[in-house]
């Protein structure tokens, strides 16, 4: 009897739990999708400040050792005034989004509110940080801090507005100009022109109108400090660069393999065709990684594996040929050639989408070459002149560089008062 | 004979290389030295707490060389280190009693070459 009564109550306990989950299956399974959600963009968002650690030993590594303390500083310091200056200015004009509101609205389930514009932040982060590689050992720390937060303010906040945000509907609405003249949308999965090439294209003036250090072509002296350290910070890059791609997505569900290995594939064939063109040359292959990865970043999400082993491949090459032609032709002291690699294999990401992006090259289609062209080059140019105007702007008034003294002994005892040895003082 | 010993600013270095090479001079030993002089120093600070550190990063190349070639050393030294301000640094001329070649065992001026 007592068994019998055990059974009874069990079932009644058993269906009681199925009928709640009937009652329930609809809340429960949208509070796993914002949680996920939630925690996929987080877990990017980690991943991107990571890739932060790989700005600055990149920089390290390729400075000299007078200049690496600064490298240092430089790269946290610009992250904290970007965090500021985007969230108080930059994200709100990009998407419309304000978080200074109620804690229990402004966030929204989960929180994903403020998640999002961490993840956001990463990339608008970036600008400073690519920017900092090119002007390394010579700029002054708060004249290139203002630059920074002008650009993570204002400038990239624009671009992103008309690409990904507020702003989007001419060229990234299928109603919009761009689609209705061209047939289709502007196509930057994850960046390629949104995020490195305004970097890249806002540091090139900045690396000109500073002028190269000091004895840079008097002759072969400038050394670089540590491949250890510049090829950690690579690494740091590429691991953080899976976040930057495959998390672009924005929600579990749009999830795709296809960028992750595309973001593979990009990489080697950077790697490979910088080591070939450069016969192994310990920098020109860790940039190379790089390279592929940049121009990688916009079809990563409709490229065939084959079709982005070929983008990154090109990337790779192109940056080995056009920062030899920058830094010794053109005698442009770009010290990390954030021109060559985030400006120009931005650019040909951006443009890449539209050719290797259409079916007829295994790509999933959806892109035009000429779309994609014209806002490439568009970015390219608006953030070329905007570089040229705060850095004249700077120059013209607090000055944008060292003095000799202060360059000669280099930027870490001169800004910093420390060496990055402190025990090698005596 | 005589060795010849200069304490250089460490970024003169390749220059005053490329000096000594160009006229004719192609032996030398190089150490990375701290040392002071008219300079002075600096202060450094870690965490707020200052060092002070008088002893600044130089270059000390030693030459060893026959007596008529001395001249044409430090010319070519001065030319390549010379910038005009404190800290240039500063070059010694020694006697040089003996020097062999460990590979033949030549002696004096021979060996010096």
């Amino acid at each position: 009897m007592l068994k019998n009564t055990r059974i009874v109550s069990f079932c009644l306990f058993f269906f009681t739990l199925l009928n709640l989950s009937a009652e329930d299956g609809e809340s429960a399974s949208s509070a796993l999708a914002s949680s996920s959600d939630a925690f996929f963009i987080l877990i990017g968002a980690v991943l991107i400040l990571s890739m932060h650690a790989g700005f600055a030993f990149l920089e390290v590594g390729s400075v000299r050792h007078k200049n690496q303390v600064n490298a240092l500083n430089k790269i946290i310091c610009e992250w904290g005034f970007s965090t500021l200056i985007y969230f108080f200015v930059g994200y709100p004009l990009a998407r419309g989004i304000f978080l200074t509101g109620d804690v229990s609205e402004a966030g929204g389930v989960n929180g994903i509110e403020y998640i999002r514009f961490f993840l956001f932040l990463g990339f608008a982060a970036c600008i400073p940080a690519i920017i900092s590689g090119g002007v390394a050992e010579r700029a002054k720390f708060w004249t290139n801090s203002i630059a920074g937060i002008i650009f993570v303010g204002l400038v990239y906040p624009l671009i992103e507005g008309v690409t990904w945000g507020q702003f989007s509907d001419v060229f990234s609405s299928d109603t919009g100009w761009l689609a209705t003249t061209f047939g289709a949308t502007f196509h930057d999965f994850a960046g390629s022109a949104v995020v490195h090439g305004t970097g890249g294209w806002l540091a090139l003036p900045a690396v000109i109108l500073l002028g190269h250090r000091i004895k840079r072509y008097d002759s072969s002296s400038i050394k670089v400090s540590s491949i250890p350290f510049l090829a950690l910070g690579s690494w740091i890059l590429i691991v953080g660069w899976f976040g930057f791609n495959v998390m672009s997505a924005g929600a579990l569900v749009d999830i795709q393999g296809l960028v992750a290995i595309n973001s593979l594939m990009a990489m080697v064939g950077g790697t490979i065709a910088a080591l070939l063109l450069s016969k192994n040359d310990a920098g020109f292959v860790h940039n190379g990684a790089l390279a592929g990865l940049v121009a990688v970043c916009a079809g990563s999400d409709i490229y065939h594996p084959i079709g982005a082993l070929a983008v990154g491949a090109i990337a790779g090459a192109l940056f080995v040929v056009s920062f030899e032609i920058e830094t010794q032709k053109l005698k442009i002291d770009d010290v990390l050639g954030v021109w060559p690699l985030h400006g120009l294999c931005g650019l040909w990401g951006g443009i890449a989408a539209g050719i290797f992006g259409q079916q007829s090259l295994g790509g999933s289609g959806g892109v035009s070459f000429m779309g994609q062209l014209i806002v490439s080059v568009g970015i390219a140019a608006f953030a070329m002149i905007a570089g040229f105007v705060v850095y004249g702007a700077l120059k013209a008034t607090l000055g944008i560089r060292l003095d000799t003294q202060e360059e000669r002994i280099g930027s870490d005892l001169a800004i910093h008062h420390i060496e990055a040895n402190p025990e090698d003082a005596l | 004979m005589k060795i010849v010993v200069a304490v250089i600013q460490p970024e003169r270095l390749d220059d005053v290389k490329d000096s000594l090479f160009e006229a004719g001079i192609q032996k030398m030993t190089v150490n990375r030295v701290r040392g002071c002089g008219q300079q002075g120093g600096f202060e450094e600070s870690y965490r707020g707490q200052v060092k002070k550190v008088n002893l600044l990063d130089k270059v000390r190349i030693e030459i060893a060389l026959n007596d008529e070639f001395v001249d044409t050393a430090v010319k070519a030294i001065v030319k390549a280190a010379k910038t005009g301000t404190i800290g240039d640094g500063k070059i010694f001329v020694w006697p040089l009693e003996q020097c062999i070649r460990i590979r033949t065992e030549e002696e004096g001026n021979d060996a010096v070459g």
